[in-house]
């Protein structure tokens, strides 16, 4: 295989991706841990594994698209990439809802816009 | 204080385990394997080995390979975390989360062990991972709101119960319009 320029810029890209996606993934995990109630922390795990997720699986189809075989890992790729981008928020929205009605203790300061809803 | 000590220790043992193993575990050695006659299946197809010593001439694979080695630490970190909050979570709802993310840090070291091993047998394991993880945190977001619901409609039968017969002498007595309706519609 003869090192093409196309080869470099698509590797150097994927080491990007892959960079940021487990900077992301572990700044996830640290505020699941740290944060004080379900809410932050439904709010950390979202967000960042949803970024985290997407740059791994970009630094996979960038990395391994480029050779003969490849095709595999980026038609599942693509289908993964499009189902986290759609179920992990949708699944984050309807989990904070649920554990909103259940009435999961809130750190203090957050003020509730919605008590006055509830009976 | 014995708690964090043996959480520690698990840690640190956890991380031992697995610093140590991206030199005998992770390795493809291609000229170990099986060669790619003996590698064909019925139709022929030799397309892993051929990715496996494609990927191995790519110009950027040493840094992708150092990068992927801090990623497997990385993501054993994180999974730490989330095993330590699924187990101190006081809440349900901060078990789902972190059972949420365990599932994504799994999906994760699979998508990583596919860069660095450069086969793709098991990149089919982040779809069925991605879709077992949304269909629990759906039905576990459903069991906590369907708790709610038969909680709240118990306080407020009882509440009932506590209106009609403040002045009752025997207050033990069971209702009986309430109990011909154990569950409140929604």
């Amino acid at each position: 295989m003869i090192v093409t320029l196309t080869h470099f810029a698509l590797d150097a890209l994927a080491l990007a991706c892959l960079v940021i996606g487990l900077g992301f993934t572990l700044i996830g995990a640290i505020g699941v841990l740290r944060l004080p109630d379900a809410y932050h922390r439904i709010h950390a795990a979202s967000k960042c594994s949803t970024l985290g997720l997407i740059g791994l699986l970009l630094a996979a189809m960038l990395h391994l698209g480029q050779f003969d075989g490849g095709a595999p890992v980026v038609v599942k790729s693509i289908i993964a990439l499009v189902f986290a981008c759609v179920a992990l928020p949708t699944g984050s929205h309807i989990l904070a809802k649920a554990s909103y009605k259940d009435g999961a203790p809130m750190y203090p300061p957050t003020h509730d816009e919605l008590a006055k809803d509830r009976t | 204080m014995t708690r964090r000590l043996l959480q520690l220790a698990a840690f640190a043992m956890l991380v031992l385990v697995l610093h140590a193993a991206p030199d005998s575990m992770l390795t493809w050695d291609a000229a170990a394997a099986p060669d790619a006659a003996a590698t064909t299946d019925a139709y022929g197809s030799t397309d892993d080995v051929m990715l496996t010593e494609a990927v191995t001439r790519s110009p950027l694979r040493t840094p992708i390979i150092i990068a992927c080695g801090v990623g497997f630490i990385v993501l054993i970190i994180g999974l730490v975390l989330c095993i330590i909050r699924t187990l101190l979570g006081p809440h349900v709802a901060d078990r789902v989360v972190a059972t949420d993310l365990i599932t994504i840090h799994i999906t994760a070291l699979v998508v990583m062990l596919t860069i660095r091993l450069g086969k793709t047998e098991y990149y089919d394991i982040i779809l069925v991972v991605s879709l077992i993880s949304f269909a629990a945190t759906i039905g576990f977001a459903q069991y906590i709101a369907a708790r709610t619901e038969d909680e709240a409609s118990q306080a407020r039968r009882q509440a009932e119960h506590d209106i009609d017969h403040a002045h009752d002498p025997n207050p033990d007595a069971t209702p009986t319009t309430d109990a011909a309706q154990p569950h409140a519609t929604p």
